[in-house]
């Protein structure tokens, strides 16, 4: 079933269809929240948030733009405003927890995975420093679930800038990365 | 190197959903959006900043600054309306705007009652500065030129002695080449 046929049966209140809409989505939604706030719990919390307010703001899809670069718009501002609240600055003050935490090494010889390990721990805490409008380029590019156009339409920032906000993010990290010693 | 950035980079950007997310939107969606996580928390975080916002205003009310008090006490009396102050302020302030003004002949006795007011509110039956009543002018030592020392002026009445001539002196005269040679 493609996409508009889902909209169309959810926009009729069928919430079977929406719920399809949300298994085919997902990920991308929850990497998206996660560009922005940087914590995977967090990130499913406004992916749910993102979800909720597509389905109550789904009657008024037109279908100017893909389902997808909707959904995407939808959970850019919902995390920029989950970043802002009270609350979650409450809660993170009280919290140990990193942003971008390292992720778990892939099977690899045991020296193989203390070198990776030590280079993605690296890369992690260097990311963290970044400023944010780099980082969240970066991260939503990284991701691969959009192309620079469908970002750009999603976030009302030119492709051009995106672009170079990438580029500059990897510029930077490249450049910190290479102050730790990680230049090889 | 930039391949082994691009890898870790994707790898930490590419996080899945975990097992049951779907299930959990679909039972937010069923219980009508509510629950989100943070209202809870929210209001407890109102509730708390509410509670330290009425400890502070109450720690700083009029009813604690003992002069306030005291000067609006006086004021009720004779002085300007205070726009802000007790509630015992405000029954005098209200009294006195129902009266007439006070004649002359009435204010010595307003003060008093003020005073006996004062004395049972604090204890002390010392009027407040703007009450207390001036000292007589008379009472004041006067100042004038009339009342700075003379200084003799001693160096204009020393007498100066008789002059005395100078008698002439003998100077010899000198060759035309004496001082030369010298």
């Amino acid at each position: 079933m493609t996409d508009a046929e889902l909209v169309e049966r959810a926009q009729a209140g069928d919430t079977a269809a929406f719920g399809v809409i949300v298994d085919r989505y997902q990920h991308v939604v929850v990497r998206a929240a996660m560009a922005v706030v940087g914590r995977r719990d967090e990130a499913e919390d406004v992916a749910q948030d993102a979800f909720l307010r597509a389905y109550r703001a789904l009657p008024g899809f037109r279908g100017d733009a893909s389902l997808k670069t909707w959904l995407l718009t939808i959970t850019w501002r919902q995390a920029l405003s989950h970043r802002r609240s009270l609350v979650v600055w409450l809660r993170r003050f009280g919290s140990s927890a990193d942003e971008f935490p390292e992720v778990a090494a892939r099977s690899a010889p045991h020296d193989t995975q203390l070198a990776d390990a030590e280079f993605r721990r690296a890369v992690s805490s260097v990311i963290r420093t970044l400023p944010r409008k780099y980082r969240e380029a970066l991260m939503l590019a990284a991701a691969g679930d959009h192309t620079f156009e469908e970002m750009s339409q999603a976030l009302g920032v030119p492709a051009g800038t995106l672009k170079w906000r990438v580029s500059e993010a990897r510029r930077q990290l490249k450049q910190r990365l290479a102050r730790l010693g990680w230049d090889r | 190197m930039n391949e082994r950035i691009d890898d870790v980079l994707r790898e930490i950007a590419s996080v899945d959903a975990t097992d049951g997310f779907p299930a959990r939107v679909r039972e937010r969606l069923d219980s009508g959006g509510a629950g989100s996580g943070i209202g809870l928390p929210l209001l407890a975080t109102a509730a708390v900043v509410l509670l330290l916002a009425a400890g502070v205003w109450l720690s700083v009310k009029p009813d604690n600054l003992d002069t306030t008090t005291e000067v609006q006490a006086g004021r009720a009396i004779e002085g300007p309306p205070q726009t802000t102050g007790t509630a015992a302020g405000g029954q005098e302030m209200a009294a006195r705007d129902a009266a007439p003004s006070p004649s002359p002949s009435v204010r010595p006795a307003r003060m008093s009652q003020a005073r006996t007011a004062r004395v049972a509110r604090h204890g002390s039956s010392t009027p407040p500065d703007h009450e207390r009543a001036l000292p007589a002018l008379s009472g004041l030592g006067a100042i004038g030129p009339h009342s700075l020392p003379t200084v003799p002026l001693a160096i204009h009445e020393r007498e100066v002695g008789a002059l005395r001539a100078i008698e002439p002196i003998d100077i010899p005269a000198l060759d035309a080449d004496e001082g030369e040679r010298r």
